[in-house]
């Protein structure tokens, strides 16, 4: 029988990433996500604790580490995140009603498409649902969840208006329940707004700010301003039973304006979430004069701007940082999503498929093509190996089991021997402050923003791997 | 010339969207109403302003079934609202 001080490691840190260390100040943050382990210690902590868990060697215990900690931290973690393997089994299915927009966003690029583009239609979204309540009842699921994007879905308001409640009926048949999520501008009468608030569980409107920014950056097609239809549109939505997500893009012109921003939606509106995202550089954002937010700038005011979200009771939501999603992707590719586009492919992403390929991908699944979907097993396979494992440049960050690498398409992962990049450091700093903020600790979230030299050392370490971490 | 029968929702029904169903109550009888599955979706239709068309479409799908089946079955439901009171006619309009 081993004493009880005594416990031995599974675990090899030379090879493992799963515990990781930063410095913050003149103390050491411990993570360890896989299992659900955060502890702020000193130096000298820090230090026995890499060496005890070191080659899987027995560990002694000592007054710094109680047994039951290093019992955890020794083990190897009971739950960690892997790419699908087995059946084809979606985690929601996603519809694009229409690639069309009524908006003409100064920063999207869908409003480079025909705007006599299809619409979807009911035969094909009926094949869809038919087709996706099959695989959860095959699966034996409990429940079943619909995602609507765009273009903008409610200018294909009949599509909406139609699967909802077929969906329902549907689900019903093979007894399980059914949530519908959307995307959408915000920007329609306030009949649909009100449906909308009525039938959809969660909604994500795109709002950018106040008044003037949004007319700014996304009026409407023919240029008349469409805050005033929005801003009804949002009050609407406040008022009703879906969860309000607002979603708001960041340039470096606005980046300035996050707290005001903040302060102005807890005032006028009741969202669940507020979530800030960097403005995507694009050929569009350079030819109407947009820049992406510096990555400092912008963490430093999403901090602020979550303090006021937070005092409201909203919860503040920066994509790649969420701490409390354990992932090897960050969004629905490789996760079996099927994403239904108005010609009837199934797509494991709902961008533009030129975007994906100009990175040389195929997010392509398959088709449904009258009215039987045909997977391509080759490119499940294939898109299920776009996860964290298979990208080298996270391994040994702290934020990979929350980030996974950011999106696959979007975010081309820098050069090793050029350090991160600047959605790496955002994520990396939203992600030290919300541990620090699940930690009760936010004196010393606002000790590092004070004190650039303390900030940079946690964010710009090149690995956070406890054995690589230097002690100093 | 042939003329087209409008209805109207009665003025003294109330009516809200829940979860599942929708429910109707009749402020001066006090009487009431649930409404599910194509019944809804076809109140749903109406309240947004679809064209005739599109929920002709829409209850064709919906049920897996010819247009025409469609345009019956849609008949026979505003029939029905109109004997028990839920909608009205109102003045008919020229075709």
């Amino acid at each position: 029988m081993m004493p009880n001080n005594v416990v031995r490691s599974d675990l090899i840190l030379e090879e493992d990433s799963y515990i990781y260390a930063l410095p913050v100040g003149n103390q050491f943050l411990i993570y360890a996500p896989l299992h659900n382990f955060a502890a702020l210690v000193n130096r000298a902590a820090a230090v026995h604790l890499r060496d005890a868990l070191a080659g899987g060697r027995e560990i002694t215990g000592t007054s710094v580490w109680r047994d039951d900690y290093l019992a955890i931290l020794a083990a190897r973690p009971k739950l960690i995140p892997s790419p699908k393997t087995g059946p084809f089994s979606p985690m929601f299915l996603g519809l694009l009603p229409t690639r069309h927009c009524n908006f003409a966003c100064r920063y999207c690029d869908f409003i480079s498409l025909d705007s006599r583009t299809k619409n979807m239609d009911l035969a094909l979204a009926r094949e869809a649902i038919n087709w996706y309540i099959n695989l959860v009842e095959q699966n034996n699921e409990s429940k079943a969840e619909i995602h609507y994007f765009g273009g903008e879905p409610f200018c294909a308001a009949e599509v909406l208006g139609f699967t909802v409640p077929f969906a329902k009926m549907r689900a019903a048949q093979v007894g399980c329940d059914v949530r519908f999520e959307v995307s959408t501008n915000g920007a329609f009468d306030e009949n649909y707004a009100c449906w909308a608030a009525d039938v959809f569980d969660t909604i994500i409107l795109s709002l950018d700010g106040l008044a003037d920014i949004q007319n700014d950056y996304r009026p409407y097609q023919d240029g008349r301003q469409s805050f005033p239809t929005v801003h009804r549109t949002a009050r609407i939505f406040s008022a009703g039973s879906a969860d309000l997500f607002l979603r708001c893009c960041v340039t470096a012109q606005t980046t300035r304006k996050m707290t005001e921003t903040a302060h102005w939606f807890c005032e006028q509106y009741r969202p669940q979430g507020v979530c800030f995202e960097p403005l995507q550089p694009s050929p569009q954002t350079h030819a109407t004069g947009l820049e992406p937010p510096d990555a400092w700038d912008f963490a430093v005011n999403f901090i602020r701007a979550a303090e006021i979200l937070e005092a409201y009771g909203i919860q503040p939501i920066s994509a790649t940082a969420d701490i409390r999603k354990l992932r090897v992707s960050f969004c629905p590719v490789a996760q079996d999503t099927a994403i239904i586009s108005p010609e009837g492919d199934i797509q494991a992403c709902y961008l533009l498929p030129y975007e994906w390929e100009r990175r040389g991908m195929n997010l392509r699944l398959g088709h449904i093509k009258d009215g039987s979907p045909v997977l391509d097993k080759d490119s499940v396979e294939a898109v299920r190996t776009l996860n964290v494992w298979n990208k080298p440049f996270c391994a040994r960050c702290f934020a990979k089991w929350h980030c996974a690498g950011g999106c696959h398409v979007n975010h081309v992962l820098p050069d090793r021997t050029k350090g991160y990049d600047r959605l790496c450091i955002q994520t990396r700093i939203l992600t030290l402050r919300n541990i620090l903020h699940a930690l009760d600790r936010d004196d010393l979230v606002h000790l590092l923003l004070e004190n650039l030299t303390a900030l940079e050392s946690a964010t710009l370490q090149p690995s956070d791997t406890l054995a690589d971490v230097e002690f100093l | 010339m042939k003329r087209a029968c409008v209805y109207r929702c009665v003025s003294s029904i109330m009516w809200v969207r829940e979860a599942e169903h929708t429910l109707l109550v009749d402020g001066h009888t006090q009487r009431s109403w649930t409404l599910s599955g194509t019944e809804a979706m076809i109140w749903d239709f109406v309240a947004l302003d679809y064209t005739y068309e599109h929920i002709v479409q829409g209850v064709a799908y919906f049920l897996g079934v010819p247009e025409a089946t469609a345009v019956h079955r849609i008949q026979e439901i505003l029939r029905l609202w109109h004997t028990v009171g839920i909608i009205e006619t109102s003045e008919p309009w020229p075709m």
